[in-house]
């Protein structure tokens, strides 16, 4: 059994790459990616897995990092916004005004990718399942939905 | 009108930007998360500070013991209002920047702990205790008027406030702004006496709510050895927070530089001071370390200012015809404990409060009251929803009094140009048509089709709508600057002090300013960061005013620029100034374009093929100031308080279940007299989306107190706002009856789309159910309960309208 | 981020689990177990719970069991809502937990977690009451495997220091008909206000509720109100009609269930029990004529 305890050092995954980490067990991975890995594009918002701004992938799953500890993701491949470049998804909320202030916008643009990872078309009921998750307070989701179309509509990955 | 869905085209850079959907400057950063909102910056020795905040709504502080929270390793201090013995406030200096003494609201901070990281002062926060004797608290603003009630701030008289506002000491009331219109009272005293009037008279209320904007308010403050003071905060108004903190704090204003990257989210809740003030007073303590004050998002909502609640009155006097007489309106407005932005709001309130409807006489009284809730701030609407929503309710009863259609009513009664507002301002020729809003909201809804539908036994659908109409509460000296300045190819850079709080200022003053130099968007960069030092002054990012007066001084500074390039160009092109034309990053001959030079070659001064040179760069300033407001008088509240009335109407279709109140909001409407639409994607962004926190507000957001005021709800858990597939179809039309005074003839829009959503849902929910709902949140288990008062629901009118769709 | 000081364990096997929670507790300390997080973090944060040791199950092989067997499918504790969900073995079971938080979260809620957890609502646990599931446990003295209804009373009684290493479900469970109703507030995001499982086996009618009365519950009186008074056993066409004989199911049942509501800011009783009677009258309605031949 590996017992944890004060101030360690630990290897994690993070957008393929590896990253050693002081982290403590009461860290969470939202607080890691944030102020130990420098990693600021996951965004706080609620720290009660309410809002969904600090999703982050997981085995390409979606999690919100603010109630992940930092421990629990370790050997685990975690994906952050920073891990993603010029995504179909990316372009999709950039041109269909998928955003305002833009504090949401990673987990919202992670929440998408994952979807259509795993649904390259997904259907509404679908597209409503996955990001019920994620909170906007700009949009209204009108160009949200737009873009989660677009990018459903643009070249496979 | 423009009333089809815009499409951007990221990649349209084309001359004439003016009404296209240009790229948004700030997506590549945002969608590839590296936009660096304040909380991204991390300081080197920063210190982390956590409040400590109260969990009551009102008592006496009898003791703060700090021993064991200072005891743990990493803790820095812990400080307590006892530190901090003054007032900081917007308008009015009531709050200090940790409670003394005592605590008026549930969330207040009473103590601050700071730590070398977050995680000790969080915890050391956990450890402070304090002592409270807990007082009967003051639960609504009419309690808060009644004799007896306790007064929260008996020292009322002695604090500072600015001129426009009229607090009353020895009472509870921060602030009274009246308006006396004509003679009310007459026209009442006649309806009441003859058959030719009716009168409807209606109490409405809702509780405080929050602004929810998902990025937590944070500031980052330090100061640096030669006494500069540096805070980088989440605020829509650093100019706002200098001047105040300079005002509040003695500090020279030259010493204080706010710094602003991007903000995410304001909707009002960022402007005014926030954690400013206490960030600089705990860097202060630890010799101008750099110290991090961050909300948690249940501080965020609870103990920084959210949305005031209202009680309010309003009694409507109209000819058997619909023509409105007369008016007397009552907003009580619960700012809660402290005045902040709500003393203002309720003058807003007061100078718009007929709602846009021709009304001769009128009187009200609309007064900021503090109470034992959570103090309350600017909000998108700003005043104008709360009047908005109480006189929709009562306009939707006259209509039901008289037989009327609602629309109908609504149209009879709008504002045109020539008639005078409640504060006596004539209308001006720019003045936007309420009359073809209200027909495209209606046709938008399909309001002929019938505004009650019977799906079948258990389903109806109904339709609502409103009117609307807003005018920025600004000083009567709101400002804005603009500097312009040309990079080697010939581009150019455009400062302002407008912050990018979502609503996409940046794309929209890059289209003006390429508009007029019939450039490409893309070759206006604009500045991403506020620095009041650096910046141009601004009043602040709020009243949906930034667009017009920072485009307005945008565009000063192009002539500006244009001038001074005109003068340089003139010399090795032979010719008069006047001459001269400036477009297509090109100065040349107007009447023979052929001769001419690139920007490139004059913009940072002209060289001559013998290496002489002239001019050197050219700086193009720009200004704006609010013309012709005054003061309203204290008596009558005659005066000019808005810049610009923006119109419009709004319709929505509800379907009700009505044997539980299940609904859905279905479609909403919204037609807006924009003067001109500058970017027709970024307009209905910010249509579409105060929309849909215009259902929040009604449906679903609202605090729940327990018995002693106590907040239940204070986080996204519990506070339930809107969620994907939640949000309904949303229609949005145009008319452009030109601002002659704004850029290219634009209004204000940013906040209007809330403003007529409460009256609106008000309405289809009221009609789906056949009761009057005059209470906010309209949740379902408020129309099961309505429906179960009035019987079973099969007793609902039955419409007379055809089974079907409808719409 | 939890503040306080806390240590944080990985064991491999169950037994090691048990032990160290044991270990914990001797040593003074105020130990947990920790699946997805989604609760005793959050809660931590906030300072509602005080674990000061964390005992990580999710990586536990044998809480990650998904077997199908003949006559039961087993599910892993540690099993995600969503790894449930996409399962699907048993269809009420992937109803249920799919209403339960969002998508997001159900990536790392647990089964365990959800069922075993610190809310009161514990959906998950509805169609192991219905089809009389049983729950293997883990404790200091050793693993055993209990009937689930004699075990839950408002919540699983479990022992200081015990588990749940999987759960499972007897074969009925796979293709039994069944009706799922969950009402929330507003938002579908958000605890129920009233949550109801319905099945039928033959023609025996069972539900379970949770959100109504603040604890799930099954009450095997209500269900033989149901059935007896409702159109199930009524022959077509004989006695009151359909519509009446809803109506009297319905009050029977509910006046077997208890009468005290759950009421808070998101409803009160009098509303969860409209909302309930509701559900069991559409649940009788569909399920009365679902899949049973002589009843159609």
């Amino acid at each position: 059994m590996k017992r944890y305890d004060g101030l360690l050092s630990i290897e994690l995954a993070v957008n393929g790459e590896r990253y050693q980490a002081s982290v403590t067990p009461g860290d969470t991975l939202l607080h890691s990616l944030r102020s130990t890995l420098g990693l600021t594009g996951t965004k706080l918002g609620c720290e009660n897995g309410d809002c969904g701004a600090c999703t982050v992938l997981l085995e390409g799953k979606p999690v919100k990092s603010c109630y992940t500890l930092t421990l629990a993701a370790e050997g685990r491949e975690i994906t952050t916004i920073e891990g993603l470049r010029e995504t179909p998804v990316q372009q999709a909320f950039a041109a269909a005004y998928g955003f305002q202030c833009g504090y949401c916008t990673p987990g919202f643009v992670l929440n998408t990718h994952a979807l259509l990872q795993r649904h390259p078309k997904p259907d509404e009921a679908t597209t409503r399942e996955w990001l019920e998750s994620n909170l906007c307070r700009c949009t209204g989701y009108e160009t949200i939905a737009e873009a989660v179309q677009l990018a459903s509509e643009s070249e496979p990955q | 009108m423009i009333g089809s869905r815009p499409h951007p085209h990221p990649s349209d850079g084309a001359v004439g930007s003016i009404g296209s959907s240009a790229a948004r400057k700030d997506a590549p950063d945002k969608v590839h998360g590296r936009t660096r909102y304040t909380d991204d910056h991390r300081l080197p020795g920063m210190l982390h500070a956590v409040l400590v905040t109260s969990p009551v709504a009102h008592a006496v502080i009898t003791e703060v013991r700090t021993t064991a929270a200072r005891a743990l390793p990493g803790v820095r201090g812990v400080l307590t209002g006892r530190d901090f013995p003054l007032l900081v406030g917007l308008y009015l200096g009531d709050k200090p920047p940790l409670a003394r003494d005592r605590v008026r609201y549930f969330g207040e901070p009473v103590a601050a702990v700071v730590a070398d990281t977050e995680r000790a002062a969080h915890a050391a926060a956990a450890r402070v205790r304090v002592g409270y004797h807990e007082q009967p608290p003051v639960r609504s603003p009419r309690e808060a008027l009644a004799p007896g009630a306790p007064v929260l701030h008996p020292e009322l008289e002695r604090y500072v406030h600015i001129p426009a506002i009229m607090p009353e000491p020895g009472t509870n009331i921060g602030n009274r702004t009246k308006i006396r219109k004509g003679d009310p009272e007459a026209v009442f005293a006649e309806a009441a006496s003859t058959e030719v009037a009716v009168v409807v008279e209606g109490s409405y209320s809702f509780p405080p709510a929050d602004h929810a904007a998902m990025e937590p308010r944070v500031a980052i403050a330090e100061i640096c050895a030669d006494g500069r003071i540096v805070i980088r905060s989440s605020t829509q108004s650093p100019y706002g927070v200098r001047a105040i903190m300079s005002r509040c704090l003695g500090i020279p204003p030259g010493k204080l530089t706010v710094a602003v990257a991007e903000v995410g989210g304001g909707f009002g809740g960022k402007a005014g001071v926030q954690l400013e003030p206490l960030a600089y007073l705990l860097s202060r303590e630890f010799g101008g370390r750099p110290v991090r004050l961050a909300n948690t998002r249940e501080h965020d909502m609870v103990s920084s200012p959210g949305a005031p609640g209202l009680q309010s009155r309003v009694r409507l006097a109209a000819g058997r015809d619909g023509r409105l007489l007369a008016a007397d309106i009552e907003f009580l407005f619960d700012s809660g404990g402290y005045a902040d932005y709500a003393v203002n709001v309720s003058r807003a309130a007061a100078y718009s409060c007929t709602g846009p409807y021709r009304i001769p006489h009128v009187k009200a009284d609309s007064l900021s009251v503090y109470t034992n809730h959570p103090f309350a701030t600017a909000y998108r609407g700003f005043g104008h929803i709360e009047m908005s929503y109480s006189i929709e309710r009562t306009m939707e009863q006259l209509a039901e009094r008289l037989e009327l259609d609602p629309v109908a009513l609504r149209r009879l009664n709008a504002v045109q140009p020539g008639d005078t507002t409640p504060s006596q301002d004539e209308l001006d020729p720019n003045t936007g048509d309420l009359a073809a809003c209200i027909d495209h909201a209606a046709e938008a809804i399909g309001w002929e089709n019938g505004a009650l539908t019977r799906l079948d036994e258990r389903t109806v659908r109904a339709k609502g709508l409103s009117c609307f109409w807003k005018a920025p509460a600004i000083p009567t000296f709101t400002d804005a600057g603009a500097l312009i300045s040309f990079n080697e190819d010939g581009s150019l850079n455009l400062i302002t002090g407008a912050v990018e709080i979502g609503q996409g200022i940046y794309t929209g003053l890059a289209q003006i300013v390429a508009e007029r130099l019939q450039i490409s968007p893309e070759e206006v960069h604009v500045v991403s960061e506020v620095m009041t030092d650096r910046s141009t002054h601004d009043w602040t990012t709020a009243a949906s005013r930034t667009l017009f007066m920072c485009g307005r001084a945008a565009l000063a500074a192009v002539e500006d620029a244009v001038a001074q390039i005109r003068q340089v160009a003139a010399a090795p092109l032979r010719c008069a100034e006047e001459d001269l034309e400036v477009a297509g990053a090109r100065v040349f001959i107007a009447d023979d374009p052929r001769h001419g030079l690139a920007l490139a070659e004059v913009a940072n001064g002209y060289v001559y093929p013998d290496g002489n040179a002239i001019g050197g760069p050219v700086i193009g300033r720009g200004k704006y100031i609010a013309r012709h407001l005054s003061h309203l008088d204290p008596e009558t509240g005659a005066g000019r308080p808005g810049l610009e009335w923006t119109l419009g109407a709004e319709a929505v279709e509800v379907e009700v279940d009505l044997r539980d109140g299940r609904f859905r909001v279905l479609k909403a409407a919204c037609a807006m007299d924009v003067g001109k639409v500058i970017n027709p994607a970024l307009a209905r962004g910010q249509v579409v989306g105060a929309m849909a926190m215009g259902i929040g507000y009604t449906t679903r957001e609202a605090f729940e107190f327990d018995s002693r005021e106590r907040v239940l709800n204070g986080n996204l858990r519990d506070y339930k706002l809107l969620r994907y597939g939640e949000h309904p179809e949303y229609i949005v039309r145009f008319v452009e009856t030109p601002q002659n005074d704004g850029p290219y003839g634009a209004r204000g829009l940013g906040e209007q789309g809330i403003v007529g959503m409460p009256g609106a849902l008000s309405a289809a929910f009221s009609r789906a159910i056949g009761v009057q709902l005059n209470e906010l949140p309209i949740t379902p288990e408020r129309l099961w309960l309505a429906l179960e008062d009035a019987g079973s629901p099969d007793r609902v009118p039955h419409p007379e309208a055809s089974q079907g769709a409808g719409s | 981020m939890i503040a306080y000081e806390l240590e944080y364990l990985r064991p491999e096997m169950v037994e090691e689990a048990a032990a160290a929670f044991v270990a914990a507790r001797d040593a003074g300390r105020n130990p947990c177990y920790l699946g997805g997080g989604t609760e005793v973090v959050t809660m931590a944060r906030d300072g509602k719970v005080h674990a000061d040791t964390l005992i990580e199950l999710a990586r536990l092989p044998d809480c990650r069991v998904l077997d199908r067997h003949e006559d039961e499918t087993r599910f892993g504790a540690a099993l995600t809502l969503n790894e449930v969900i996409e399962d699907g073995d048993c269809p009420l079971l992937s109803t249920v937990a799919r209403a339960v938080a969002d998508h997001t979260v159900r990536n790392s809620v647990t089964l365990g977690g959800n069922i075993l957890g610190l809310l009161p609502y514990r959906e998950a646990v509805l169609p192991f009451l219905l089809f009389d599931g049983r729950v293997e446990i883990a404790g200091p003295t050793g693993r055993r495997w209990e009937l689930f209804p004699p075990l839950f009373d408002k919540r699983v009684r479990l022992k200081d220091g015990e588990f749940a290493i999987a759960f499972s479900l007897p074969r009925a469970a796979r293709n039994a008909a069944y009706f799922y109703r969950r009402r929330e507030r507003d938002s579908r995001v958000d605890y129920p206000l009233v949550a109801l499982a319905m099945t039928r086996l033959q023609r025996e009618l069972r539900f379970a509720v949770s959100g109504a009365f603040g604890y799930p519950l099954r009450r095997p009186a209500a269900e033989r109100a149901l059935t007896e008074f409702g159109p199930v056993r009524a022959r077509a066409g004989a006695g009151a009609s359909a519509d009446t004989r809803y109506a009297s199911a319905v009050s029977a049942a509910l006046e077997a269930l208890p009468q005290r509501y759950h009421a808070d800011m998101r409803a009160s009783a009098q509303y969860r029990r409209a909302l309930l009677a509701h559900a069991l009258e559409d649940g009788l309605r569909e399920l009365s004529g679902a899949g049973v031949q002589d009843d159609a």
